[in-house]
């Protein structure tokens, strides 16, 4: 049995919910939104741990689920808890809800069953230039980059590598802009906090999805900067399935095992050269726009990674 | 040996660490936080093979090369950036800034006096079922805890008063807190706490029958080389009931015996 964790709606979660039921895999689902009137028991007794979630009048014992997705948004945000909207709850159940979402995080990082993914190692995304050190062990090359808060580091570093792009050094979501001349009276601002620039490279974007032992690729055609973005400047996006050199398949998947993220979504952008850069690796990838634009069922290999639970290990 | 510190404005174990080496002519320098943040310059660059190297000129002229480091004691969890005036401005700057203290002390790693971690500097690391889970696979007796969003498995735990911010700790036991009038942690009742500090797997007092060898695992698994077990006494056996990842008030044994550690090469 498979525990499914997130707001059933959401098209990643509701993705693989489809496919459990296509594949005959029996799952639980957590919704969020209905957390309030489930209950959960953690405990150690005697050095021994148990944990059960009770889910619609059902009892599940946390040990005997194979595998769980967590696909969990900020609970601060869900409309029942999140006071003066037209959902909100009440505050004693809004506590309630609160309560279990944060035990089942903490028992998610401890539970030695098969998570994908393990919030705590999810966290390895809240400092990208953290993660690229990591991800460059793979074999992958990282776009150069300079995080600075002064102007003449950045002026310097400008020079030798010419056109430059920025963004957020955090997980904090942020448009990739390229550095011209609109900018430049903003820079004065630079001194009060540190920013992230990268060089840019000319070439086309590729996502790869890592699920187990899988590959996805999806080579995405956009003629703007920052692909996820296309639709505001009025630009179409294309997408469609990318066969990839063995080499990348294998660095893409250590990466996944370096950063412990059994399924992530790994952003790679290919070069004239035919080098390729990874700019970051998603922890909780939105894998839903990608298979519905290529129809490959990256739904299908997820929720079989998780019957199969530790026994991919 | 050159021994930088990197800590909190007011961390009194950081000063005392500083103190304590200079004292014994080791080469040590302490960079707050403050000065941290106001750098006159941050310089962290990244190759496309992924080599770091970070660059900061500190405001008093002092210049941290991450190459030319040799062991960094570091202490810092968070940066609040209270010089943005503006929340949601600071609360962006304290992500930005901490995510990139989190890259240069990646870059730092080899030279680290403990090993880094992704849960470094969130609160993940209080996981207290984790530090319960990595304790029992070391071997070392835990205190008894249950949570639960239902009294009703829990019966004999009695209701209690709620404080104004809906919970309040519980005579019976330090972890034992309610929640909206329902009890959501119980743990035995306990009298006699003490609370030992472990350097390098060893114990700087009593052991309290704790073993040696379970200890040294248990600091594997959490990948801690500096931290305190909390005990209490339950049916005449002390058992770990907390853990205290970030000790700050420690004797002056424990000082020297850290700063023994961090400034023996062999131990880096």
């Amino acid at each position: 049995m498979i525990l499914l964790i997130g707001i059933p709606s959401e098209p990643p979660l509701k993705l693989a919910i489809e496919a459990a039921e296509k594949l005959n895999i029996p799952a639980v689902i957590f919704n969020q939104r209905y957390a309030h009137t489930y209950d959960m028991v953690l405990e150690y007794v005697n050095n021994k741990f148990y944990g059960c979630l009770q889910i619609d009048g059902k009892e599940y014992n946390l040990d005997e689920f194979t595998g769980v997705y967590v696909r969990m948004m900020d609970y601060n945000y869900l409309p029942e808890i999140k006071s003066k909207v037209f959902n909100y709850i009440g505050n004693q159940k809004a506590l309630k809800s609160i309560s279990i979402q944060q035990q089942l995080l903490l028992w998610l990082d401890g539970t030695k069953s098969f998570i994908a993914n393990r919030p705590l190692d999810m966290l390895s995304n809240m400092s990208k230039p953290y993660q690229t050190q990591i991800i460059a062990q793979s074999g992958l090359l990282i776009p150069p980059t300079l995080i600075t808060n002064n102007l003449a580091q950045l002026n310097s570093y400008k020079n030798t590598n010419k056109n430059l792009i920025f963004k957020s050094i955090s997980s904090v979501r942020s448009i990739v802009k390229d550095l011209n001349i609109t900018y430049t009276p903003q820079l004065k601002n630079l001194q009060f906090l540190a920013t992230q620039f990268q060089k840019k490279l000319e070439g086309e974007n590729i996502r790869v999805h890592v699920v187990g032992n899988q590959t996805f690729a999806t080579k995405v055609l956009s003629e703007v900067t920052d692909y996820r973005y296309s639709a505001h400047e009025g630009k179409e996006t294309l997408l469609t399935i990318e066969q990839l050199p063995h080499q990348i398949i294998k660095a893409c998947l250590k990466s996944s095992l370096l950063l412990n993220l059994p399924l992530c979504g790994i952003d790679l952008f290919r070069t004239p050269q035919n080098k390729y850069y990874c700019f970051e690796v998603n922890p909780s990838p939105a894998y839903s726009y990608y298979q519905q634009n290529t129809g490959q069922d990256i739904a299908s290999a997820l929720v079989k990674l998780l019957a199969r639970g530790n026994n991919n290990l | 040996m050159d021994v930088t510190i990197l800590c909190p404005d007011n961390d009194q174990l950081a000063y005392k660490v500083h103190h304590w080496l200079l004292k014994e002519n080791v080469n040590a320098r302490l960079i707050t936080q403050h000065q941290l943040t106001h750098a006159t310059s941050w310089r962290h660059e990244i190759s496309e093979l992924g080599k770091v190297n970070s660059i900061i000129i500190l405001r008093d002229g002092r210049v941290i090369d991450s190459a030319k480091i040799n062991v960094a004691f570091n202490r810092i969890l968070s940066f609040p950036m209270l010089h943005f005036p503006d929340i949601n401005n600071r609360h962006y700057a304290a992500m930005e800034q901490t995510a990139l203290y989190t890259s240069f002390l990646k870059g730092l790693s080899t030279t680290l006096f403990e090993p880094f971690q992704t849960d470094y500097l969130s609160m993940h690391q209080n996981n207290i079922w984790r530090v319960y889970h990595c304790a029992v696979a070391a071997g070392l007796p835990v205190a008894d805890l249950k949570y639960t969003t239902n009294p009703k498995n829990y019966p004999s735990v009695s209701q209690k008063v709620l404080s104004s911010d809906g919970r309040q700790f519980s005579p019976s036991g330090p972890l034992s807190f309610i929640n909206n009038n329902q009890p959501v942690f119980s743990s035995n009742a306990f009298q006699d706490k003490v609370k030992i500090t472990i350097v390098d797997s060893n114990v700087c007092d009593n052991h309290y029958g704790l073993s040696s060898h379970s200890i040294k695992h248990f600091s594997n698994l959490i990948k801690k080389r500096f931290y305190e077990l909390h005990l209490a006494k339950i049916n005449n056996k002390y058992v770990i009931y907390n853990v205290n990842l970030y000790p700050v008030n420690v004797s002056s044994k424990v000082v020297k015996v850290l700063c023994q550690s961090i400034s023996t090469p062999k131990n880096n």
